[in-house]
């Protein structure tokens, strides 16, 4: 038993089996250095309590979790949307203008196309008009895209926001609706119900997010198939005249 | 907000899932005892802080291939084991004893004034603490990492041998042998401070 020490350290450390520890209580009552082993051992496990940390700060920053940064920044998001709203507005307009005053440059393009064969004079708007339109506009799109840069870079998180029949009103009131969501379900009290709170609110959000963007990309093709209708009408008065 | 209390394992459940800020938890949980692992390893503060921080992020890295075979915190202390082992063989030197700068005994009577400890006591426990860091700094790394993860962790034989990755019978030797080194290093301190102690009375008194 003298030489067990792995049966003394769990005696010690009291993590030996009911019977180990009936040997080791009997072996210690007839054995003096066993006796003085286990105090010593006793003594040093005592010594070691004493050995301080000093006391330190946190050194991890936290993660700032999506969730709690549009929760805090529920203003930023309405701000965001109207921004986006307008800037929209402006697009719409900007785009309507732009095509209408550079319409002879866009007839001017598909003019050398048309020549060798000329089209009789009723075709509105030729395919290759077209092409030329679309890749104007998207040149248009660009230019305009990043003059509104900084304005874009906030609202990124609403997606692009535009006007058509979404108004600001309708998205804060929305935006009521879910806080009033949000408090009535704190008022539960429990973890559980404030994770199921916020899971609802995300889908709901999501949710959101979709319709929103549904309606944008509806609102672009609107205000796309405007323009395009526009320049070509302009396109075939300028033939007319011609 | 009431809180039922959340396991380890439900919460790297939840980061798993995405959930960041069950991480932010995990880390305000397991933070102290991590930073004390790493302090009583390294013996310096600022390594200690930087390992900590490493541990963490490696933690939070490595959180996708956890698949719970172990409980979290002994994954998370042998992570923070290889990065202290890694430390002192990038430092190429043996653990260092840092003795805080206020170790003045009149200065931790004037901290703790609540406190029942009589100034003696205290200075007494302060050089009792900085002997054991000496002594735990000069004991080979495995058998002081057994004890760090036996009487400050709180592990049982098994779990240090899961997080050692060695036989339960190797961490019961390895704690015999370090407690018993411990014991001949403390009491030869011991008998060495009473030594000094008696020549400068013996010294004082042949001068008066």
């Amino acid at each position: 038993m003298c030489d067990d020490r792995e049966k003394l350290i769990a005696y010690l450390y009291d993590e030996a089996s009911a019977s180990e520890r009936r040997l080791v209580d009997a072996h210690l009552v007839t054995c003096a250095d066993c006796r003085g082993e286990l105090r010593d051992l006793r003594s040093v496990r005592q010594d070691l309590l004493s050995w301080d940390v000093p006391e330190h700060g946190s050194v991890w920053k936290p993660f700032v979790t999506t969730q709690a940064v549009w929760w805090k920044q529920v203003p930023a998001w309405g701000l965001a949307a109207a921004a986006t709203l307008m800037f929209g507005i402006g697009l719409a307009g900007g785009f309507a203008a732009r095509a209408l005053t550079t319409a002879p440059v866009i007839q001017a393009q598909a003019q050398p196309v048309a020549s060798p064969n000329p089209l009789p004079q009723t075709v509105a708007a030729t395919p290759e008009q077209v092409r030329a339109l679309e890749a104007r506009l998207a040149s248009l799109e660009r230019t305009s895209t990043s003059a509104m840069t900084p304005a874009r870079g906030r609202a990124t998180n609403v997606a692009n926001v535009t006007g058509a029949d979404h108004s600001d009103e309708e998205l804060m009131r929305r935006f009521e609706q879910l806080l009033k969501d949000s408090e009535g379900r704190i008022t539960k009290k429990t973890s559980q119900g404030i994770l199921t709170m916020m899971r609802n609110i995300n889908d709901q959000r999501t949710r959101d997010m979709a319709t929103v963007s549904q309606q944008i990309s509806d609102a672009q093709a609107a205000i796309y198939g405007n323009v395009s209708k526009v320049a070509n009408r302009t396109a075939a008065e300028k033939e007319k005249e011609q | 907000m009431s809180a039922t209390p959340v396991t380890d394992e439900e919460l790297v459940t939840r980061v798993q899932a995405g959930d960041l800020e069950s991480f932010n938890q995990l880390v305000a949980r397991w933070e102290r005892p991590i930073y004390a692992l790493a302090y009583r390893t390294l013996g310096r503060e600022e390594d200690a802080r930087d390992v900590v921080q490493e541990a963490f992020l490696r933690g939070f890295r490595g959180l996708k291939g956890f698949k719970g075979e172990a409980k979290f915190s002994s994954w998370l202390y042998r992570i923070t084991l290889n990065l202290c082992r890694d430390w002192i063989r990038k430092a190429r030197r043996a653990p260092m004893i840092q003795i805080p700068e206020n170790e003045d005994g009149l200065d931790m009577a004037e901290q703790m004034p609540s406190t029942a400890e009589s100034v003696e006591e205290l200075v007494n426990r302060q050089q009792m603490s900085a002997a054991v860091a000496k002594a735990m700094a000069e004991l080979p790394e495995e058998q002081r990492t057994a004890i760090l993860m036996k009487e400050f962790h709180g592990l049982t034989f098994q779990e240090i041998a899961d997080t050692l990755d060695c036989p339960l019978s190797t961490v019961k030797t390895r704690l015999y042998q370090g407690l018993s080194v411990l014991r001949r290093r403390l009491d030869r301190d011991a008998r060495q401070q009473a030594d000094d102690a008696s020549l400068r009375r013996a010294s004082w008194e042949s001068s008066t």
